[in-house]
Order: C-alpha cells, then structure tokens, then sequence
C-alpha cells in the first residue's frame, strides 16, 4: 500500500497520471510521454533501440503491442544480451518510457517511399 | 633583400671557416652581439632557409644545440644538401640573436669537430684528400691528439683544404666519366658534381618492383631514402605520400592494395615510428593484405651521435612486428639490401599474401656506392601460388555434387576479380548457399545464393548443410559455432554426419603468439593450397559430375534458395522504413539516400564493408572485385578511415568514385588522413555516421553494469564522444576538404549529397557530417 502510495505520489510529482487499481498488477498506464523520450536516453536504451525505439543491435520497440506488464518484467529481468535493469528503473518512469514507446508514430508503407521502390 | 648566396663547394667552405675565425675574435673580445650581423651576410643565409627551423627550436636548449651540430657533422659529401646544411651549421647554429658566449664557445669547439670530420675525415675517406689519412676514424683521431690542433692553424687549413675538396669531389664524378680535372676555379659552373648515394641503389631496387606510391611520416633514419625518392627518382613510382602517422601510413597502403592488388611500400622512422605503425601491420596480418615496410635504422652504436639517434635505434627494430609479419631481414650491404627487397616482395606476394619488413641501416643509406661496384638487381619472379592435390579436389567435388545443402563459407576467397568469379561459377553450378563473412568482395551481394543480408550471414543454413566447404576462412568456428561467447561452453551448428572440408593458404603459414589462426578447425580434409587457384579445377570437376539427375536436384535447391532470399529481401525493405524521417538520421536511410545518387556511376565503397549496420550490403548491388574492399582483418578500430584514403588513391586513376562511410569514433584515431586525402588530391565521398560515441563500447559496458546489477544509464561516460560535439565539417574544411554539416534533417541529405558528389566529381574529396541514430 505504501509502495503504491509513493509511485503515485511519484507519478503526481512527475506529472503521470497512473491508473492504480487495488490489490491488481499495473494495468497499462498513462505515461509522461515527453519525460519517457528523455529517460529512454538517459537510461541508454538508445544505444540498442535507436532514439524511437526503432530497434538496432536490440529489437524494435515502436509498433511492439507488448502489454505494460510484460515490457516491465522484460527491463527488469530480460533474455538474451540485454542488461537487466532490476529496479533500477522506477516503475512510473517506466510507464513515461512506455508512453513513449506507445507515441512513436507508425512508419511509412515501403511502397511509400520512392528511394525503396527504386531497389529491384 | 635577401643575401646573395654562394653556390660554389670550395668558396662557402673556405668562407665559411674565414667566419669562424672572426668567431676567435668574438671570444678574445666578447664582442659576439657586433660581428653576428657580419656572419649572417657571411654565410649567405636566406630567411626561408628551411633548416633555419632547427636552430629555432634547438637554441634554447644547450644539449640540443649539440644534437643539432651532430647531426650537422654526419652530413656527409654525398649529401646534395650538404652545402646548404654547412651554411647553417656555421651561421645560425653560432650566432643566433641570444646565444650567450659560453654557448659560443662550446659551439665553436664542436664547428672544429664538425670541420674535422666532415671536411678530413669523411672527404678524405671517399674522395682522398692528400695529405689526410683516408682510413682514419674518429676514434683514432681522437687518440692522436688531434683535437688538440691549434685552432686558428687548424681552421686555415680547412679553408685552404676546401679548395682541395670541391676540386677532388668533381674530380672523383671527372674519375667515372672522363680523366680530365676540370678546373674549378677558371670554370666555375656551380654545378657539384653527382653522387651515387646507397639509397639511390636501393631506389633502384624499389622502382624495380613496380611500387607506384611509397606512404611514409618522415624520419631522419631513412632520410637518405627519402631523399633519394624525392630528388633522384623525382619522386615517381613510386611517389611519396605525406602521412601524419606511421599507423596511417600502414593503413593507406592497406586499403590501396584490396583495390590495386599490388603492395604500396612504406618507409617509416626506426623504434618508434614502427611502435607507431604496428597495429594497421597487425590489421594487415590478420587482412591477408601484404605491404612492403622500410624501417630505417641506425645500426652501428659508433655512429649514433645525438640523443635522438640513440634512442631512436634497436637492435632488432623489426621485433616489435617479428609475430605479425610474414618475413624480415636487415641488409648489411647494398647487394644484400637489393636480394633481401625482392625477396620480402616475392615473399609477402606469394599467398597467405602478409606484410614484411627490411631494417635498412641509416649508414648504409647514406654510403655511397663505391666506384665499380657490381651490383645487381634481381629479377622477380612471382611464386605460382598452390593448387590444391587433384585427388583431393576430386572428392571434394564428388562430396558436393551429391550433397542436399551444400553450403559454400567464404572469408577472403577471391583474392583478386578471379576469385570472384570462380566462386560465383562454382556457386551457382551447385546452387550452393555462399556464407560469405564480406572480408573481401567474394561473392554478389544481392545474388539470390547469397545467405548475408549486411548484418552478418544467415547461419541457419549451416545447420542444414551436409557438406561445407571453406575457403580461406581462418575463423570456421565463428561459421560452425554458435554460443560460447559469455563463458558458456561452444555448441556445434552442424547436424551428425555433415562433412567439412577447408581449401586455405594460411595451413602454408602459422604463427603462434597472435590468435588470429582461430580455434582448432575439425575438418574432413583439410587442402593447405590457395583457395582461388585451385577454384578452376574444382569447377572443371564439380561440371563434369553433374548428371541429369543431379542438375534437377540442383535446381530445386536454387528455386528453395532464391525464394528465401525474396522473402529476405522483402523484410528488409520494410526494416528500412524504421524511424525513416527520424532525426538524428537513421543509418538505412543514408544507405539508400546515397545509394540513389551512385547507382549509375562507376562506385567503390571504401569504407569498412559493414560500415552502417551493414545497410549498404543489404540494398546496393556490390558485383565487381572494387565494389568494396572487405575489412580491417583486426577489428580495429582506427583501420577505415586511411584504409579509405589508400583505397580512393588506388580508384583515382580508374576514375572511379569512391566513397566512405565514416563511423566517428574510427576517424578520430587519424584524423590527419583527411589532410593526406586533400594534400594528395585524391577524391572520395566521406559521409559521417556521427552517433557521436563509440557506440558498440557503449553496449558493452552496459552488459557488463547489468551483469554486475549496476547503474546501466552511467555507461556513456568513457564512451561518448560529446560535450562537445566534435564539428566534422570544420575539421574536414580545416584540412582542405569540401565539407557540409552537422546534417540532421534527413530530408537535407539528398541535396547535400548532390552537391558534394558535384566536387568530387571534380577530383576533390568532401565530407558530410550526418548525426545519425546509434546503430
Ligand atoms: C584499436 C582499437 N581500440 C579499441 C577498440 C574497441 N572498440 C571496438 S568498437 C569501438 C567503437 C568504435 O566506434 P565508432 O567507430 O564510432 O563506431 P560505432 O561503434 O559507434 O558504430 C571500440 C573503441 C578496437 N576495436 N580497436
């Protein structure tokens, strides 16, 4: 009860609103989009998922229908190469990174793109 | 207005010694500050006077005024410059505005040394003054109180004797030509006469082998060489390419060669200048690429004078390098330097193709070549590379004619356009999956066999194949291996049953201390022969084997194959449209953005093969042998960007357009190579993929905080390169460059690669600092 006190409160003071459910794991919240960007950069994530999440050395974020719950446990505990955060990472900052995430618009149809259709 | 200067050998010497006599004066009545403005007229001094440099640098320094006159006493005859030197030794080595009079002292003290052993000891020894013992050295003169001659006495004599010298020195060239003794003083042409310095032979030897560029930082161990380079072979073929850095110079020579498939020599300055160059000769070993280096050396220990000569000399200069080279000698003479050169250039031609090194004795540089020396250069003849046992190579092709996934693993099988298209042949013939590391243009990148999207190959094929063949791949084990790489143990990809075979130069040559040979390959068979000599025979073999029962086979697996490539393909495209209008700029949208603009022209990629992520691979149609030129061999970073300038020199004269995508952290190692590239006029496209870090350092140290549970978001310190932002296109224009940025609105980066490809056309190079996504 405590801990879900102080994320609110966290979440009030870094201007997220998160939706708190009693006694129920986090649903997806709403997030601090602008303060998501910020911390996805500054937690280094860019440095494997580009500055939107578009992926590189790790996988494509942006357009990634992963549930709140799931993208939580994976920072916290991931597979494969990428560093585990613990909880490094507080939750309601990863709700911002989440938004975030979520906001990054879709890409544009190859078909689109001329300098695409141009490779045979 | 300028001092008129006096040419003539005799005239200077002798004036030059009357100067110094003034210098007693100056002593006896202190009155140096008064007569320095007549020795500046004097010694016929002009403002540029190049060597002018050291005495400005050195006056400060009493120990370096000394190393200064040494090295001024160890100009001997046979230096063209020699006159120009004694100029500066007598005048401005003396009197420079604040030399205080101990100075002076000392300094007049080492003029009757520098007069003893230039004038006596080293005339007298190739050109026979009369009079002067011609075999006496310093140490016998030493023992013989010479050094205690009255100096007065001693400096008239050298003026008296300079007539003497300038008149035997034209008699010595008058002794090879005609017995006449021209008369110096009624017909005074100013011409001196020839000089056939040792290192004019060893150029001899060196053009001999067909060198069209020599890449060198300057150094005075093999200052005769240079000399040499620049005023008897009037600097062509080879031609002198000023370098900032021995690394760079190793480099550039690195990159020419996977363009020009000849070796480009390097000289570079003793100990330290090949302690300077030993990476990119450690990234060449391990590259296959052979590169030719000249390290000057002061050998004999009488003969090292300054503190700089000294510390500058090893013993076995070549040690530093011995394990990454693939041979190395240190002539004692001229004949011995000429076998040794053609030798070291047949050997490091002669597959596995690596670099060597001569040690070439400063001394021996600067002796001249004795009157009537027969010497010789000798012929090269290339060794005919092996080609693998018949017998074998039969199997081998029965193995693949009868596989069901045959599997092709290439590293540096085409060694020159050959190569590439025996294995497109062999390839295709079987329908066979190519996994080609891209170390060298093997294999098409958008061929439908091809299993390498630019990130790496597709090893999944592995675990499908039956029979692998390798050619020249020293790291099999990175192709048949999976896993091993965080302490786990290495798990096997290939499935029970499936036969390896390995056809590869380097099981002709080991070395021991560096592991680039890799893990121990567990092969069927193993052919210790050149991959794409034997290629021929394999094809002749592997064609007459195939049935018609087999061809159907065949094809079935080309169709299976060439569909899998489509579906590739098609992922590909769309991973492209990721973060496509993004700023910073994604690096799939440089690749296709320039990919655009130099489709219909005659382009080279210069750069790493892999630069980019790899996104070049992925779209661009790489066909040809210049296409790209692989990698560093050495993973080391600091290789691309003269590895770039070397292989853009090579393409200039194919008018080809080369172009080079420059990781930032990379270019930061040498920058300097920019000015080589605009110094030398070489053109060349450079776009940056500035993600302003070292970024695949910044992913490790976050794995490593991860696994020790610590701060992950901490790991950019030590590993950005930021605060401040280096300016690329400041630095480039700084050096010469056309340059525009920092880009970060993609949308400008189609213009700007217009613009820039408009003066590169024009035989400039231009950069374009693009900020980029990290990856
Ligand atoms: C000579 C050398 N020093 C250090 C390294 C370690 N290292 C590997 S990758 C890398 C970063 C390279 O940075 P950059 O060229 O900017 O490419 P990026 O990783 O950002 O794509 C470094 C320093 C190396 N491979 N070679």
């Amino acid at each position: 009860m405590k801990r879900i006190f102080a994320l609110a409160l966290l979440g009030t003071l870094l201007g997220v609103s998160v939706p708190v459910l009693q006694g129920q794991a986090p649903q997806r919240p709403t997030g601090n989009v602008e303060n998501g960007k910020k911390q996805f950069a500054a937690r280094g994530c860019v440095s494997c998922h580009s500055y939107s999440g578009q992926g590189g050395a790790g996988a494509r974020l942006a357009q990634n229908p992963i549930t709140f719950q799931t993208f939580v446990s994976y920072v916290r505990k991931p597979k494969g190469t990428m560093p585990p955060f613990g909880n490094q990472i507080p939750e309601a900052e990863l709700a911002d990174i989440y938004a975030y995430i979520k906001s990054v618009p879709p890409s544009p149809d190859p078909k689109t793109i001329p300098l695409l259709n141009q490779i045979d | 207005m300028a001092p008129a200067r006096r040419d003539h050998t005799a005239h200077r010497i002798s004036s030059a010694a009357e100067t110094t006599l003034h210098v007693g004066d100056v002593l006896e009545a202190f009155l140096g500050q008064q007569v320095r403005g007549k020795l500046g007229t004097a010694a016929g001094l002009t403002s540029d006077d190049d060597a002018l440099a050291f005495w400005k640098m050195s006056r400060h320094d009493f120990d370096e005024v000394r190393i200064r006159l040494h090295l001024t006493s160890r100009i001997g005859p046979y230096h063209r410059n020699v006159d120009r030197f004694r100029d500066v030794s007598i005048d401005v080595f003396l009197f420079g505005s604040d030399v205080d009079i101990n100075r002076v002292a000392v300094a007049v003290e080492n003029l009757f040394s520098l007069f003893r052993t230039n004038i006596f000891y080293r005339h007298s020894r190739y050109y026979n003054v009369p009079g002067v013992n011609s075999m006496k050295n310093e140490e016998e003169e030493k023992n013989s109180g010479q050094s205690s001659v009255d100096r007065r006495k001693f400096l008239q004599m050298a003026a008296s004797t300079a007539a003497m010298v300038g008149s035997s020195s034209t008699a010595l060239s008058a002794q090879q030509s005609t017995p006449a003794r021209p008369d110096v003083a009624g017909n005074d042409t100013g011409a001196l006469p020839p000089v056939r310095a040792g290192s004019d032979f060893m150029l001899d030897v060196i053009k001999s082998l067909g060198f069209e560029y020599v890449a060198a930082n300057p150094g005075s161990s093999y200052r005769s060489l240079h000399e040499s380079t620049i005023n008897y072979g009037m600097n062509r073929n080879p031609e002198l390419l000023t370098c900032l850095h021995e690394e760079a110079a190793v480099a550039i020579a690195h990159g020419y060669f996977k363009i020009e498939g000849k070796p480009m020599a390097v000289y570079a300055y003793s100990t330290v200048g090949l302690q300077h160059a030993a990476m990119a000769v450690y990234s060449a070993y391990c590259d296959r690429v052979p590169v030719v280096l000249f390290v000057g050396n002061d050998t004999d220990a009488m003969k090292r004078v300054s503190r700089t000569d000294i510390v500058h000399t090893a013993q076995d200069p070549v040690a530093i390098v011995r394990d990454f080279t693939k041979w190395d000698d240190a002539p004692a003479s001229h004949g011995h330097f000429a076998e040794s050169a053609v030798r070291a250039y047949k050997i490091a031609m002669t597959p596995p193709t690596l670099p060597v090194v001569l040690s070439v004795d400063k001394y021996l540089q600067e002796l001249p070549v004795p009157e009537g020396a027969n010497l010789h250069i000798p012929k090269l003849s290339p060794t005919l590379p092996p080609q693998g046992d018949s017998a074998a190579v039969k199997e081998i092709a029965k193995m693949l004619v009868n596989a069901e996934f045959p599997v092709l693993a290439v590293e540096r099988a085409a060694r020159t356009p050959a190569g590439l298209k025996y294995l497109v042949e062999l390839a295709e013939l079987l329908e066979a999956a190519v996994v080609d590391s891209i170390q060298r243009m093997n294999f098409p990148s958008r061929h439908p066999l091809n299993q390498n999207d630019g990130r790496g190959p597709d090893l999944s094929v592995i675990s499908e194949a039956d029979v692998i063949l390798a050619l020249e791949h020293p790291l099999l084990q990175s192709v048949v291996y999976a896993g091993g790489e965080e302490g786990s143990p290495s798990r096997s990809r290939l499935k029970p049953g499936a036969k390896v075979f390995s056809i590869s130069s380097l099981d002709l040559f080991t070395r021991s201390n560096y592991q680039d040979f890799g893990r121990y390959q567990e092969v069927d068979m193993a052919l210790a022969a050149d991959a794409e000599a034997t290629l021929p025979l394999l094809i002749e073999e592997v064609k007459r084997l195939i049935t018609g029962d087999r061809r159907r086979v065949i094809e079935a697996r080309g169709a299976k194959l060439a569909a899998a490539h489509q579906r590739r393909m098609e992922r590909t495209r769309v991973r492209a449209t990721y973060g496509w209008d993004d700023s910073p700029i994604s690096t799939a949208r440089i690749a296709l953005e320039l990919w655009a603009q130099i489709k219909n022209k005659d382009w080279s990629l210069v750069s790493r093969s892999d630069a980019m992520a790899g996104w070049p691979h992925r779209f661009w149609k790489f066909e040809k042998y210049y296409h790209h030129i692989g990698q560093s061999g050495s993973v080391a970073i600091g290789y691309s960007a003269p590895a770039s300038v070397g292989a853009a020199l090579a393409n200039r004269k194919y008018g080809r357009l080369s172009i080079n995508l420059q990781h930032d952290g990379d270019l930061m190692y040498l920058p300097g190579v920019l000015w080589t590239a605009a110094h030398h006029r070489i053109p060349m496209l450079t776009i940056m993929h500035n993600n302003r870090a070292y970024n695949t350092e910044v992913m490790q140290v976050q794995q490593i905080a991860g696994q020790h549970h610590r701060d992950i978001g901490r790991c950019r310190i030590g590993t950005a390169i930021e605060d401040p932002n280096i300016d690329y296109s400041k630095l480039a224009q700084s050096m010469g460059w056309y340059a525009e940025g920092p880009i970060t609105d993609p949308k400008e980066l189609g213009p700007a690669i217009r613009r820039a490809l408009a003066v590169v056309e024009k035989g400039q190079p231009a950069l374009l600092d693009a900020v980029t996504q990290p990856i």
